[in-house]
Formats: structure tokens, sequence, C-alpha cells
């Protein structure tokens, strides 16, 4: 039995001034060293949520407790955001420094650690995300996707448990895209450490251990990627879309071809169907 | 109003250290009516590409035409291209300035100097065009609107130019997938009332959906064009540059490969099903 | 493009100045100003000035980048020299014509003047060409930092500097796109008169501010996720470091300072 890291319950937030709640009774765990994403439309409540999970934003009601502790003050605020670092959608309005390395040693010098231990976490930050040779660099010089992998590494030199992505690859270009998928996928098998993957793209979706939808500030449906994505009308009603394959599998059962439900990739497909020939 | 362009090179900073080649000798041309898909992906120049085409960058004489104009000819008046090629950057949004809807929408028709009731009526089919109550938004500040409507705005704001020609760089970049849908959909519409349309995009099942012919961009130069069938026909070389083809475009050859009789090129989500559904139950004109 | 052209004019090298500590550099800088001074004659000018010279030369950049950093006060210097040639009275007088009158004690006090005005430009200039705007901020920040007992904010004027070196290119950038995506709405920033081309400003800077705006709210979430919670209690990675080269460099300014001194008391010209 896997520990559990994240234990959301009953979690709401509601904006000043705001006559609905933007997050809507939740109640969620997640447990250490899970790929979790989360999808929803635009609104669904999905990004005040990640705020939620490393204290940005204190629930209005109910609790969350990440790695142990129930941020009830402000010391206890940034023990989680120690433990829970985030990754935000645009990579120019979060790097703070004017050189790549500096930027990652950020996080680091508000914590107030020793300078040399800074230094060696920083390289090893840097090195891990595969911009070591950036170490100089100035931001503006790089591309999204290693803005974006600056982003992670600074995060990564604080040493997290867990590291929550919101939308960081929606204004990436496909490579950018895929690169930060991967790095954050790497970051998951290889360190164990727990992703929570907020995106609008089925694709990246798909391929966590683990998916949560949300609408209208509530989990609208949950469970493993392949079963939530099988509900193909639910999942379209709800603002969202399948994968491809999802569809075609639907279109080709509606023309009496008989397929299991749960068909996502190019290759589960090509195998179904070579056997039926 | 036909663009044609020969042999258009572009570099930029020219004899600094920065110096960088954006375009090598592109030539391409669209006719009347077209709906043409651009892919590349940062850095292929395909941004570089599409401020030629309406002047926003100096063009050599003799390099770009819009309805046999020479954008680089001297004495070209760029005001009137512009009226007739619109374009629409990423993150339109990100342009508006006015107090009301109304008012930004309107500024594209003011720069051309047309008279209030003009504008007035310009103003609205535009909002109209984009799938905005007129009445409803027009008086509204466009910053308390949501992302996608502001997006909307934006483009209004260039259709509100009326021009023959429309241009526009990653329309549903960073949009939910509903709103996405709902993007093409109006784009679509813009197409069908008789404006060619020019889409820049990443991703090769919205262009793959929506466009008659394609350009692939890749560094600086045309790597491959024509119909998307026979564009997708490369995809292991499309993949070599970093850029995918449909995911039914993929299934397609590799049942192809399986033996099934699978015309080339197609992709299209309901043309594979039929194909696949002709190959295992023998009827011959299958349709999904 | 705009984000290619290197901001500020820092000049990178890795000669004697470039190497000495931020610190060193703003605080010798400070005493040449004071020396310049303290100077009264010409010989102690000319010290300085073949001091300024050298320092200039070591740095490896080059001198017309210098002399192009005079032109801009060209006119503050000419205007300092005529309002001390004219008004000054006393001593012998070399000219009269009409009311003006110009006296040697005039012409030497206007001369200085001018002399002092160039040689605290070329010495500030020298700093900020040697020195990258990050490692000036951090000097600045660590000179200040005894100041924060009286409550001064050194470190947050420090970050706010710091920040906006960062954000200068990201803007510029956007700037760049908004002015493209206006003319592409037939926006003319080119011509008309002076009214004509400053209310043309208001579709490029109303997005742009509310862009920069939006940026910075970004901005200080990211640093709240990052930890960030002032000045107090942080540490950096980089710590600034007197080494033996600034002992040098304070030993130089000490000497210079005692040959100003010399050359006064001797009174050559």
């Amino acid at each position: 039995m896997k520990k559990t890291i994240i234990e959301a319950r009953d979690v709401c937030f509601k904006y000043e001034g705001a006559s609905t709640l933007a997050v809507d009774h939740v109640t969620l765990d997640i447990a250490e060293g899970d790929f979790v994403a989360i999808l929803g439309r635009n609104g669904s409540g999905k990004s005040t949520f990640a705020k939620l999970l490393n204290a940005l934003q204190l629930p209005t009601e109910g609790s969350v407790r990440v790695n142990g502790i129930i941020p009830a003050n402000e010391d206890d605020c940034y023990e989680v955001r120690k433990s829970c670092g985030m990754v935000f959608q645009n990579p120019d309005n979060q790097i703070v420094t004017t050189i790549v390395e500096e930027d990652c040693a950020f996080g680091l010098e508000n914590l107030g650690t020793p300078p040399q231990e800074i230094r060696a976490r920083v390289d090893d930050a840097l090195r891990s995300v595969g911009m070591s040779e950036f170490a100089q660099a100035s931001p503006a010089m790089l591309s999204g996707g290693q803005k974006q992998r600056v982003a992670v590494a600074g995060v990564l030199a604080m040493r997290p448990r867990i590291i929550v992505f919101d939308e960081s690859t929606a204004m990436l270009d496909p490579i950018g895209r895929r690169d930060v998928f991967a790095l954050a996928r790497r970051l998951n098998v290889e360190e164990g450490i727990t992703i929570v993957w907020i995106t609008h793209f089925m694709e990246e979706a798909a391929l966590a251990d683990r998916l949560v939808i949300m609408d209208g500030g509530r989990i609208a449906l949950e469970g493993e990627p392949r079963s939530v994505f099988a509900q193909t009308d639910r999942v379209l009603e709800l603002g969202l879309d399948v994968p491809e394959m999802m569809k075609l599998a639907q279109m080709l059962r509606a023309r009496g071809i008989a397929l299991p439900d749960d068909i996502m990739t190019v290759n589960e497909m090509a195998v179904e169907l070579c056997r039926l020939k | 109003m036909p663009i044609e362009v020969k042999k258009l090179t572009h570099v930029y900073m020219p004899g600094t250290p920065f110096e960088a080649r954006a375009l090598n000798e592109v030539s391409l041309s669209i006719r009347d009516g077209e709906f043409i898909g651009i892919i590349g992906h940062t850095g292929s120049g395909k941004s570089t590409l599409i401020s030629h085409l309406n002047g926003l960058e100096h063009s050599e004489p003799g390099t770009v035409f819009v309805n046999g104009v020479d954008l680089g000819g001297k004495g070209t008046d760029l005001i009137a291209i512009r009226r007739v090629v619109g374009l629409v950057f990423q993150y339109p949004e990100y342009q508006l300035f006015e107090e009301t809807v109304a008012r930004d929408v309107a500024f594209g028709p003011t720069n051309l100097g047309l008279d209030g009731e003009e504008i007035q009526r310009r103003v609205e089919t535009a909002l109209k065009q984009v799938g905005l109550n007129p009445a409803e938004v027009s008086e509204k500040s466009p910053f308390e609107l949501s992302g996608g409507q502001k997006r909307r705005v934006a483009i209004a704001g260039v259709l509100a130019m009326q021009p023959a020609i429309l241009i526009l760089d990653e329309p549903a970049a960073g949009l939910d997938p509903a709103g996405r849908r709902e993007m093409f959909e109006l784009i679509r519409g813009i197409h069908d009332s008789g404006v060619t349309v020019v889409m820049v995009s990443h991703s090769m099942d919205d262009v793959g959906r929506l466009c008659n012919r394609l350009f692939v961009l890749n560094r600086g130069e045309i790597a491959y064009s024509g119909t998307p069938e026979e564009v997708f026909v490369h995809e292991n070389k499309l993949h070599a540059i970093g850029l995918d083809v449909p995911e039914c475009a993929k299934l397609a050859r590799r049942l192809r490969e399986a033996g099934f009789d699978i015309p080339e090129g197609i992709y299209r989500t309901e043309d594979v099903c039929a194909a696949i559904v002709g190959n295992l139950s023998g009827e011959g004109d299958a349709k999904c | 493009m705009l984000k290619n052209i290197t901001l500020g004019q820092y000049f990178p090298g890795d000669s004697f100045i470039h190497r000495l500590d931020p610190r060193t550099k703003l605080l010798a800088t400070v005493a040449l100003i004071a020396i310049v001074f303290v100077a009264q004659g010409f010989s102690g000018f000319l010290l300085i000035a073949a001091f300024v010279l050298a320092c200039a030369i070591s740095t490896g950049i080059h001198l017309k980048f210098l002399v192009r950093g005079l032109k801009p006060i060209m006119f503050i210097i000419i205007f300092t020299f005529v309002l001390n040639l004219f008004f000054q009275t006393e001593g012998k007088e070399l000219v009269h014509w009409g009311f003006i009158r110009i006296t040697d004690q005039g012409l030497r006090m206007a001369s200085f003047m001018a002399v002092r005005l160039i040689l605290l430009v070329v010495s500030s200039q020298l700093l900020t060409l040697t020195t990258s705007p990050i490692a000036l901020t951090d000097g600045l920040e660590a000179l200040f930092r005894p100041l924060e007992v009286i409550h001064f904010p050194a470190h947050e004027i420090a970050m706010m500097m710091s920040i906006a070196l960062r954000f200068i290119p990201t803007l510029m950038d956007e700037a760049d796109k908004i002015m493209k995506a206006q003319k592409a709405r037939g926006a003319n920033f080119e011509t008309g008169n002076l009214i004509q081309r400053a209310k043309a400003m208001v579709p490029l800077l109303v997005p742009l501010f509310v862009g920069a705006f939006r940026r910075a709210e970004d901005l200080a979430l990211a640093m709240d996720a990052r930890c960030y919670r002032g000045g107090a209690g942080r540490t950096r990675m980089k710590q600034l470091k007197f080494g033996t080269i600034d002992v040098i460099a304070a030993v130089v300014m000490a000497l210079l300072l005692a040959g100003v001194i010399a050359l006064n008391r001797l009174n050559l010209f």
C-alpha cells in the first residue's frame, strides 16, 4: 500500500466577491509516487485546486494535508511549499533573475540554505533537466521549452516530494511540450516524485497513472485514463476530447465491429484490427 | 486576391553576430478561396513569412505580390494592402486596448478612414461573425470578458477591416478542447463566407481537418507542400523534423503494411473507419 | 529580435578591473569622484586623467565607447563652462566687451568644472562598462545592507532592480509584437505631428501596461511558490568576496589620493 501524500477533504474555495465556489467540496487522495493528471475546461477549478495544494491559497472550507501538514500558519505554508513545488503556465513570468543558474538558486536562497550547498544542488538540478550548458545564459535567449526546464530545475533544487505542473505545456510548441512532459515522467519514475499534471492535452493525460476530470469546481470523473476516456460521450459533454483512437473505436463499434472499449493507442488498435482480419 | 511569393529570403540583423536566416528562397502561391495551412515549429520561419504577406516586414522588390501588387515596390500603399490582407497574431487578445469592445473593434476601420455609419455597421457584422452578440458585448470593457471571448473580439477587430485574405497565427493556442473546436468552427465559417484563409499551426490534426492545401516549413524552407494526403505520405520524414501526422494517418499506414487494402494518404477519422469496415466486412463502398 | 540587443552597456571581459568585486568598483568610483573634487590644480587633474585613461586602456574596451558616452552630456559641460566663465568676475581681466567680462580666475574655474564633469562621467562609465547589471545590483545591495538597521529597504530595492533587468527584454519583445499587431490593423506610428504621434502610442501602451501587470501578478505568485519572503534569513549562492586584487585596488586609490594632495601642496600649475 502506497503512502498517501496529498489528502484533500471536502475542500472548498471561493474567490472574494464571487457568487459560486471555484472549488466545491473536493475530496481526493493522491498516493506518493503517482502521476496524476487533472483535466477540465477553462474555469473548471483545476488551477485553483492546484494552488490549494501548495498553500498559495488556503481553503475556505475543508482541509488539504500535504506531506503530513495541514497549513495553519505562515510557517506551515512555507513547509508545504518546500515539499510541493509548482511550475506555472507562462515560462516568461516565473523566472526571476537574469541568469539561469541564479534563478535555480532563488528558492534555496529564500530558504536560507548555506551557499556551498546551494551551489551543489543547483548544479545537480540543472544537470537533471539537461540545462547545465546554459547555466550562465540569460533566460531571454532560451526557447519556451528550455525556460520551462529551467523552472523545473528551480523547483527541483528545493528537493520537493511533489511537483504540480499547472498547464506548463500550454504555451509550448510540440517539441517543447514533449520535452517537458518527458522530463516530468522521468522525475516521477526515477526520483519517485509525485506529479500532479494539469493540462488541456488529452494525449498527455492519457499517459498518466490516474486521471481526474473537474467540472464546475467538482470532480466529475476519476480513475485510470483508459476507463475514464472509455466514457467518450460523457468526456465530450464536459467540454473535453478523447484520444483519436477511442473515437475511431466507437465509430467502428457502431458499424458492428467488435472492439473492446478501452483502445487508446494506434498500436493497440492495429493489433486488435489485425486479429479481426 | 491571389498571393504570390517568389524566392523570398529574410535575414535578421545581417552583418551582426546575431545574423539569422529566417527564410531562404521561399516560393508559394495562394489562390482565391483556398484554406491554406502553414505548419512548422518555432523558428521554422512561419511567423516571418506571414509578416511579409501584409507588408509588416519589408520585402525586396519582386518577391511578394498580393493581387499583382509588388509589396516591395517603391510607393506601394501598405495601408491599402493591410485592408486586403488581415493578420491575426498569436494570442491576439493581448492587443486589446480600448475602453469598450465596440471601440476596439472599430480601431481598424477607423484607421481606414471610413465614415461613422459604415464603421458601426462593420463592428456589428464582425462581432456577429465571431459569434458574439453586439447588443450584449459592445459597451463592455474588453478586459472584463473571458479569455475565449477576448480572443473573439480581437479577431473581430481584424474582420471589421473586411479583408479578402485572413491570416491567423495559432488561433487556438491556449484554448481548452471545446474552445478549440468552437474556434475552428468559427474560422471555417469565415472561410465559407468567401474569405481566403491562411492558418498557421503546429498541429497536423487541426490543419488536416480544415485545410485544402498545406505548406510544411522547416528551417526557413518549404519542406513539403500539397494536399493533406500528399503531405501525410511523408510520415517518417515529418517525424524526423519534429512533426507528427494525425493518429488515423498513422493507423492507416500500419494497417496497409499489415496487408489491409487502404488508399495512401487518408487521414480523416471517417475515411479510415470506412476503409476498415470495407476490409473487414467486404463491403466495397462502406461509409462511416 | 529586440531581445538580442545587449542591455545597458556592459562589455564582458577578464581584465583586472572586470575581476574586481563590484563593491570595490562602486567604492572606488565614489572615491575617484571625491578625489576629482580634492584636486585644486591642473597638475592634479592631469594625474587623475592619466589614471582614468590607464584604467580604461587596461579594460580592453575601445575608447570610442567612453567618448560616445560623453556626447549626451556635452551640452551640460559647455553650459557649465560658459556659466562659470561669465559669472566669475574676480581676478585679472582678460576680455571686456560690453557687459561680458572674462577674467583669468573665471577661465580657470570654468575649465576646472568642465574637466571635473568629464572625469566624473568617464569614471562612472568605466564602472558600468566593466560590471554586469546583476553584479552591480548585488554590490549595491551589499553596500547598503548596513542601512537596513534604519529601515532602508536595501534588499527590496536590489530585488526590484534585478527584476526590472530581467523583464526589460521580455517587455521590449512584447512591445514589438503589439506594435506589429496594431500596424496590421492600420495603425500608423511613423507619421503625423507630435500630438498625433502621442495619441498613436495609446494602442501600444495600454496593452503593454496591462501585460506588465499580468506578468507582475504571475511573478509574485511564482516567487511565493518558491518560498520568497523578503530579505530576512535569505542567503546567496554567489557570495561577494574581497580578494587580493581588491586590496591592490584600495592601495592604488590611496596612492592616487596622496598624489593629488601632494600636487595640491606643491601648487605647480
